[in-house]
């Protein structure tokens, strides 16, 4: 490590090799002497054959490593010193590889949380989620059973632990006021599984998730914190929810996180197969709601997983053939992250793919000002050149230049990102999951930092190439001025004009596909009107409402109470609001199909209402009658449908009058009405077969309450929230949120996608127009001596004009062409994102090539109009 | 300087230095002398390749290097020979020894 240290002592070193090297001419020279050569003679002869004292330092130097490291650190002060010297160049390209690296940085940062990284639990690759599918009615994703899910934790060789969850609302009811708290109900090895252990207390034992067991609870970190102060004495104590006291046993770690349910449960309770609004009926006979968890053990995948699973499944329906989810249900196994991210997967990598044109424009824009820059220097450099500097050694220190421009760039980039990422968290909750874990981290620094140096070698390798090369002759004889490499630095730069204009034409295309899909998808008719309508989600506690009759009754006077206000127009309640991710199927067959039982039978989506419902959400009755005061418990059972089903089912009929079987119950179900349809799961998924019926005779426990009223919200919920607590003291109501927010945020994702593309194609055109506008100021420049001659010659103002736009709009042109081309074939890929919209849209392409027309052709005539003001006179003396 | 030589050097010129340098603590300016007498002035060293390669043994842990004075009274830096030095000469030596010898049989048989 000689060279270490010799870097360190370099100064001694280099005297060290001085007095060698002295020492060895005076020898030379002494001998000279004695040979008889006069003193100055022999001392130039000495000199001569010795070579240039310093030559043989620089040789010397080169040997070592330390060398390396010394001639960076030297074109680092010098390159800084360069970059003084002209501001406005190093700003302005500073700047626009602050914006190219910042936005890569920003949506790097959330394509590493939400794709890369792994979920907060230990040895997530592990975790998997099992559901069911049904293959009949091609329904995915559904609920597993209680039985099955027994099945597998008694009889998986594969798997190391299993439990399933299922959320529920609670009513904890502290300082006399009642709060609707988030929860969910677990069962088997749930915390297990997630290897999550409570920080304090205990989890749960065997005995109090088996019938019968103790009233226990887990709560999390934030909620003690925020409703016990975090007093350590709260395992053991006894807090109310829904009327009844539960025991703490055990609180979570801060830093648990469960980024699949929005919001977060607080409280975890044990026996999820104790569901109040199912039963136990339908429960232990194969009724599927619950999300499964399972850790596989070490060593194995999910394919073999499934494949296990598929043999579990088989010997299940074989074992319980008159359960629900024997026949025609599959045993699905997913990885547990593709579950969360894999949705947004293709939105992130349209992301991706337009900031990396975006940082792509930059660095064209910053190559092209260096290649200016370039004939500036060229005087410079070939004074250098002609003073010995080698080739490679100039182009590193070129290179060294372009990477301070980088680094500071880069840096300036970072710290934007960082702070614009912090308005993420201002998103409604769950449109990107794990929204808290997105910063810039370490490997989105490496990440950046990479981009620093690939983007150093992007722009500044061609400029360092070209500036270093030149005959030497020509440039140091001339002026300087209007050499030919001058004119080789321009074609390049209009070649990088056209680059840019194409990859603008792409970003544009794609920004101005994605935007018009998204109005698509908002201009889908929702089924429903939701101006003006207010939503409270609301559960009875079963402890407080054992018998349907008494959660009927509730809700009956409540919708009473509330539609008296005199500020609301109508108001129901509806066990299932739309586009909430809610739903509930059950199996049914209409009139004159044999019923072949449940698990077999069609699935209907369903929905309990009051018989104000379709009047507050203004679904329009088509056929037959909405329900009435006749349609209470003990009278007809009735039934209405939608449009879809009455086609589907009764096609070409009228379906007023026929009627429907409820396959588990046996109940003969009158059709009475039937409505327009309804986009339930979502505007961009289809219309799916609904079936309505009466609370009164159908009573569910966990309904929301739909308000329509034209006044303010606020006293309107304080009204309605003084209606409820009328009725009963501890009932809360939570999630109270307007329909329009609703609908709002079931199309926050396409919505996200479409804005920040669209406003990174804003950035990519504006840097592209500051591309043009720089490259042809650059030429007008150039030419000015041959303008002033045209003049001179006759040439009147409107012919420069069209001459310097000519020379910049055929770039453009050649450039918007070969941009059409490409997003023909580049488009083809967002195909997976577009709403009622091709990938060769031609309205979008159209609108596209002429907005980058206009755009290029303001940044344009800026140059061209100073051109055409150029005094002929100044032209003709401008060398 | 005879182009040719100076190509043929410069692929032996460590070896030749080792082996100058182990014939006793030597300074630079000595080492060329000595090559050129006793090469018969066959060998003319540059100081330009002299010092790098000098160096370059140093580095490489092949010499070491003191100060010390001359008997004019100077202060000259010194070479020798280290342990590894000595054993890199050697194997050097050997290759060249068989170079030469193939070379020979090459000449005499290529007529």
């Amino acid at each position: 490590m000689k060279w270490l240290r010799r870097l360190f002592h370099k100064s001694q070193a280099d005297r060290q090799l001085d007095s060698e090297l002295r020492f060895h001419l005076d020898e030379q020279v002494s001998e000279y002497i004695a040979a008889g050569t006069p003193p100055d003679e022999a001392r130039r002869h000495a000199r001569l054959e010795f070579g240039g004292l310093d030559q043989v330092k620089e040789e010397w130097h080169d040997v070592g490593h330390a060398r390396l490291v010394e001639t960076f650190l030297q074109d680092l002060r010098y390159g800084l010193r360069m970059l003084r010297k002209s501001p406005g160049f190093t700003i302005v390209a500073v700047l626009t590889l602050a914006l190219g690296i910042g936005v890569n940085t920003a949506i790097f940062s959330i394509v590493d949380v939400v794709l890369l990284q792994p979920l907060p639990y230990p040895d997530s690759d592990q975790l998997v989620v099992l559901s069911s599918s049904n293959i009949s009615q091609g329904v995915k994703g559904l609920g597993v059973s209680f039985p099955k899910l027994e099945r597998v934790a008694e009889r998986s060789h594969t798997i190391e632990a299993v439990g399933a969850y299922f959320p529920i609302n609670s009513s904890l009811t502290t300082r006399g006021a009642p709060e609707q708290i988030p929860a969910a109900l677990t069962t088997g090895a749930f915390f297990k599984a997630l290897r999550v252990t409570p920080s304090t207390g205990r989890d749960f034992l065997p005995e109090e998730d088996r019938e019968g067991g103790a009233n226990v609870a887990i709560i999390s970190d934030g909620f003690w914190h925020s409703h016990f102060g975090g007093d350590p004495g709260m395992i053991g104590k006894a807090i109310p929810v829904d009327g009844a006291p539960v025991t703490i046993v055990g609180i979570l770690p801060p830093t648990f996180k469960f980024p699949f349910q929005q919001p977060e449960p607080d409280v975890w309770f044990p026996r999820a197969f104790d569901v109040p609004t199912l039963g136990p009926t339908r429960v232990h006979s194969g009724a599927g709601y619950l999300t499964v968890y399972a850790r596989m053990k070490q060593g194995v995948n999910a394919t073999r997983e499934q494949a296990e699973m598929n043999a579990l499944n088989q010997g299940y329906a074989k074992d319980f053939p008159g359960f629900v989810d024997s026949a025609n249900y599959l045993l699905d196994v997913t990885p547990l992250k593709e579950g969360l991210a894999g949705p947004l997967r293709a939105s992130l990598l349209v992301l991706l793919a337009a900031v990396g044109l975006v940082l792509l424009i930059g660095c064209t824009n910053v190559a092209s000002l260096l290649l200016a820059r370039a004939t500036a220097r060229e005087r410079e450099i070939a004074v250098r050149r002609a003073l010995g500097a080698s080739r490679s050694r100039l182009v590193r220190q070129l290179l060294t230049e372009s990477f301070v421009l980088s680094c500071l760039g880069g840096a300036i980039g970072i710290a934007l990102a960082a702070a614009s990422l912090r308005f993420l968290r201002l998103l409604p909750a769950g449109v990107l999951p794990r929204v808290e874990e997105i910063q810039v981290n370490a490997s989105v620094l490496c990440f950046s930092v990479f981009l620093c140096v690939l983007t150093t070698i992007a722009f500044g390798l061609v400029p360092s190439l070209q500036e270093s090369r030149g005959d030497l002759h020509a440039i140091l004889k001339e002026g300087g001025r209007g050499s030919s490499e001058g004119r080789k630095g321009g074609r390049l730069r209009s070649v990088l004009v056209v680059a840019e204009v194409t990859v603008a034409a792409v970003l544009a295309t794609g920004a101005g596909l994605l935007i018009k899909s998204f109005a698509n998808l908002v201009n889908v008719n929702p089924g429903f009107d939701s101006r003006g309508v207010m939503t409270f989600a609301m559960g009875l506690p079963p402890t407080r409402y054992p018998q349907v009759a008494q959660q009927s009754e509730l809700y009956r006077r409540l919708v009473e109470s509330v539609e008296a206000l005199p500020a609301v127009q109508s108001a129901a309640v509806v066990s299932h609001l739309p586009l909430t991710g809610a739903i509930r199927f059950v199996y049914f067959c209409p009139e004159e199909v044999v019923c072949q039982g449940i698990g077999k039978d069609p699935l209907v989506s369903i929905q309990q209402i009051t018989p104000d419902y379709f009047k507050t959400m203004r679904i329009p009755l088509l056929r037959g009658r909405v329900f009435d005061e006749r349609d209470i418990a003990g009278a007809n059972p009735v039934v209405i449908i939608n449009q879809f089903t009455a086609e589907h089912y009764f096609p070409n009929q009228n379906p007023i009058g026929r009627h429907l079987l409820q396959s588990r119950e046996r109940v003969q179900l009158e059709i009475v009405g039937v409505i327009g349809n309804v986009k339930f799961a979502g505007l961009n998924t289809p219309v799916l077969d609904e079936m309505y019926l009466p609370q009164a005779q159908s009573p569910f426990a966990v309904m929301t309450l739909v308000v329509r009223s034209d006044s303010n919200p606020q006293p309107l919920v304080a009204a309605i929230r003084q209606k409820v607590l009328e009725l009963d003291r501890d009932l809360p109501f939570s999630n109270v949120s307007s329909l329009t927010e609703i609908v709002s945020t079931s199309v926050a994702q396409p919505r996200l996608t479409a804005e920040f593309v669209g406003v990174f194609a804003a950035l990519a055109l504006s840097l592209t127009a500051v591309g043009i506008y720089g490259v042809l100021a650059y030429f007008v420049t150039q030419r000015t001596h041959e303008i002033g001659i045209r003049m001179a010659l006759g040439a009147r103002h409107a012919d420069v004009l069209k001459l310097v736009l000519a020379q910049g709009m055929r770039l453009v042109l050649i450039g918007l062409a070969v941009g059409f081309i490409a997003s023909l074939g580049v488009m083809r890929l967002l195909t997976t994102l577009l709403v009622g919209t091709t990938a060769s849209d031609p309205f979008t392409f159209a609108c596209v090539s002429v907005l980058l027309f206009l755009v290029a052709l303001v940044a344009c005539y800026v140059p061209a109009w100073r051109a055409m003001r150029v005094d002929p006179l100044v032209g003709l003396r401008y060398e | 300087m005879n182009e040719d030589r100076s190509e043929f050097l410069k692929g032996t010129l460590d070896m030749l230095i080792l082996k100058i340098v182990a014939l006793g603590p030597i300074h630079g300016y000595a080492i060329s002398q000595r090559i050129k007498q006793i090469s018969k002035d066959f060998f003319h060293i540059q100081q330009g390749s002299l010092y790098p390669a000098l160096h370059r043994l140093e580095d490489r842990g092949w010499l070491k290097a003191d100060w010390k004075e001359t008997d004019t009274g100077r202060e000259a830096k010194f070479y020798s020979l280290t342990a590894k030095g000595r054993k890199q000469l050697e194997s050097e030596m050997r290759t060249w020894g068989r170079l030469a010898d193939a070379v020979a049989l090459i000449l005499r048989t290529a007529g």
